[in-house]
């Protein structure tokens, strides 16, 4: 219940806040969206496995945010950056597909 | 894997599809519980802890951050779309506006010049200029005529693309059947409301057909100011009717010549002075 209701009020305070996101950082916010959603529903997942863990929550969230990042940024660097983008999309797309498949099976036995 | 077991799957090859498919989970929880069952802890789910919650709070703060900034950027977008098509519209009615306002102007100064010229060369000069003006194009004109209407051969999604281009109306068929109205004794001629006059051009420009400048959509309608009965007698016996029943015979373009009783024509938008000089002082009328 805290950690949902955590999200809830970060998705507040940014909606609230508004920051103004400088230029070339605003390439890797779609990414980063990606990665966090597939973060969440990783971890959702594992509550109800039943193998929840802190640590790998929070170490799987920043290496997910960095690693597609990272990816985008040498992208960019090599002109290939909207192709690097797409994997990386497709890839944690997929992943979160099967976790919510997964959920949904948790949930509803169906 | 040793060869000969036969055991291999057939998509052992695909291995990262296999890997997202069959555990999308983190390999670091099942490690995690692992670890945690073989040193006897307790495989208890931690999910309320303080890290937890701060790295939800962030996660938050990423979607909201970005609802804003990716949702912002799509309207400002669309808000100088919007302002950019406005913009269009607004110069094209004034475009209109003032197309309007020259052939009007443009009536106005030859009804002055024939009175100029009544009241100070008398009716027999005033009569010249205005059929001078009337064949340069530099008044609207109306009368009986002939009405032509040239279009492309039919298709549709099965026509090759060659046999597409041969059934197309050039400028060149333009050309040889607006010239065979002027030698069947047309006294006006515009193509698509174009007005002809002795300096227009009827060309190509990629794939459309340009008259003044302007390119024009099909079908072409052709359209003559003139004695309909010898117009249409004339055309269609010379070489203006031969030339668009071979073109209806070996490509399928089609050709429709009318009489009509009343035709209206525009008067040329394009025309200017070219050449002007003042009547030297004293000179004699």
């Amino acid at each position: 219940m805290i950690p949902a209701i955590a999200l809830i009020v970060g998705l507040i305070i940014g909606l609230v806040l508004d920051p103004s996101v400088p230029v070339w950082m605003q390439p890797y916010l779609p990414i980063a969206v990606i990665a966090a959603l597939d973060a969440v529903f990783g971890a959702i997942r594992a509550v109800l496995d039943g193998i929840f863990d802190d640590k790998v929550f929070v170490i799987s969230f920043l290496s997910n945010v960095v690693v597609a990042a990272l990816i985008v940024f040498i992208g960019d660097q090599l002109g290939v950056g909207s192709q690097l983008s797409t994997g990386v999309v497709v890839v944690l797309g997929i992943r979160i597909f099967s976790n919510v498949a997964s959920i949904r099976r948790h949930l509803f036995h169906a | 894997m040793s060869v000969g077991t036969g055991k291999r799957p057939r998509d052992a090859s695909m291995s990262l599809i296999n890997e997202l498919l069959e555990r999308p989970i983190d390999p670091g929880y099942a490690a995690a519980a692992q670890r945690r069952a073989r040193e006897g802890a307790s495989t208890a789910p931690r999910p309320s802890s303080g890290l937890v919650v701060v790295t939800l709070l962030v996660i938050g703060l990423v979607f909201g951050v970005s609802a804003r900034t990716l949702g912002a950027r799509e309207t400002e977008r669309s808000a100088a779309r919007a302002d950019l098509i406005e913009q269009i519209e607004a110069r094209q009615d004034r475009a209109d506006a003032n197309a309007a306002r020259v052939s009007e102007l443009q009536s106005e100064v030859a009804l002055a010049q024939e009175q100029i010229l009544r009241d100070t060369a008398g009716p027999a000069a005033a009569g010249i200029t205005s059929d001078l003006l009337s064949t340069v194009g530099a008044v609207p004109v109306q009368g009986p005529g002939l009405v032509i209407t040239v279009d492309d051969a039919p298709f549709d999604e099965s026509t090759d693309p060659a046999a597409r281009n041969e059934g197309r109306v050039l400028s060149r068929d333009l050309q040889i059947v607006v010239n065979a109205l002027w030698a069947a004794g047309a006294e006006a001629i515009d193509v698509n409301g174009q007005r002809l006059t002795s300096r227009s051009a009827i060309r190509f420009a990629g794939e459309a057909i340009l008259v003044n400048y302007r390119p024009l959509p099909r079908p072409y309608v052709i359209r003559a100011i003139g004695d309909p009965d010898r117009l249409e007698s004339q055309f269609t016996a010379g070489d203006g009717g031969a030339y668009l029943k071979a073109l209806s015979d070996n490509f399928g373009i089609r050709a429709n010549v009318l009489t009509e009783e009343e035709i209206t024509m525009d008067s040329a938008s394009a025309l200017r002075v070219e050449n002007a000089a003042p009547r030297p002082a004293g000179a004699e009328q």
